[in-house]
């Protein structure tokens, strides 16, 4: 299992766009990923529970990627967050 | 966290539509029903808008729901518009499930954080199965909306 903690940098933080992208990265993976904000640990493969963190800019997360492709996953998603989901801001 | 009765309201409820067949016929309802309320803000703008964002990739948020949204000029305070359909949809879902129950976020081009907060109250509670149904067993306008912002 591994865990990183990383900062939402992102004008618009995760909104309806960046979270599907962001479902859309996660669903690629075998293992199991979550996002934790504060006490909330949601599955990072469904939507509607990665939408209800209304994580806005310079909130801070944690990913956390448990299973086989752990490592893969661990890179893509903090990379698509570090890149602002490809977002101009 | 963001109530939401502070952004529907039974104006802007409409129950058990028939005769929206696709994606841009719910979205011309949505644009129509806003400018009903407002003549502020333009018919067209708004659909053009909705429609810009689908085409970045689909609204639907699984188990026959859809959030179309949009920041739109003239409109000084966040809207929803709560359209159930009274037959479902195609929406492009992730999980090829056709849609029939429709929240369409709209908000003043300014709004960052309110937005992410609505968006994610209104999430919160089409998370609970329970609410979805109540949703879907409504059959008038009054009776959606106010089952729509219930707090249980």
């Amino acid at each position: 299992m591994l865990k990183k903690k990383i900062t939402i940098q992102n004008k618009l933080g995760l909104h309806a766009r960046a979270s599907m992208k962001l479902i859309s990265a996660a669903g690629r993976f075998e293992c199991d990923i979550f996002i934790k904000h504060n006490d909330t640990k949601v599955d990072a493969k469904d939507i509607m529970n990665v939408m209800g963190l209304a994580a806005s800019k310079g909130t801070e997360i944690e990913v956390i990627t448990d299973g086989k492709d752990e490592e893969e996953a661990m890179t893509t998603i903090t990379n698509l967050i570090k890149n602002r989901f490809d977002e101009e801001e | 966290m963001q109530s939401l009765s502070k952004i529907l309201s039974p104006e802007l409820t409409a129950c058990s539509v028939t005769g929206l067949t696709n994606k841009k016929q719910v979205l011309e309802k949505i644009s129509q029903m806003i400018y009903e309320i407002d003549h502020a803000v333009k018919y067209q703008e708004t659909l053009e808008i909705l429609q810009q964002r689908e085409r970045l990739g689909s609204t639907a948020i699984g188990h026959g729901v859809a959030i179309p949204h949009g920041r739109i000029p003239h409109l000084e305070y966040p809207l929803c518009v709560l359209i159930s359909l009274n037959k479902a949809i195609e929406f492009d879902s992730s999980d090829a499930i056709a849609v029939d129950l429709i929240f369409a976020l709209l908000v003043p081009t300014e709004s960052d954080e309110e937005h992410l907060q609505i968006l994610a109250a209104l999430t919160n509670k089409l998370k609970s199965k329970n609410y979805r149904e109540k949703l879907r067993a409504a059959k008038t306008n009054e009776a959606l909306y106010n089952a729509a912002i219930s707090e249980r």
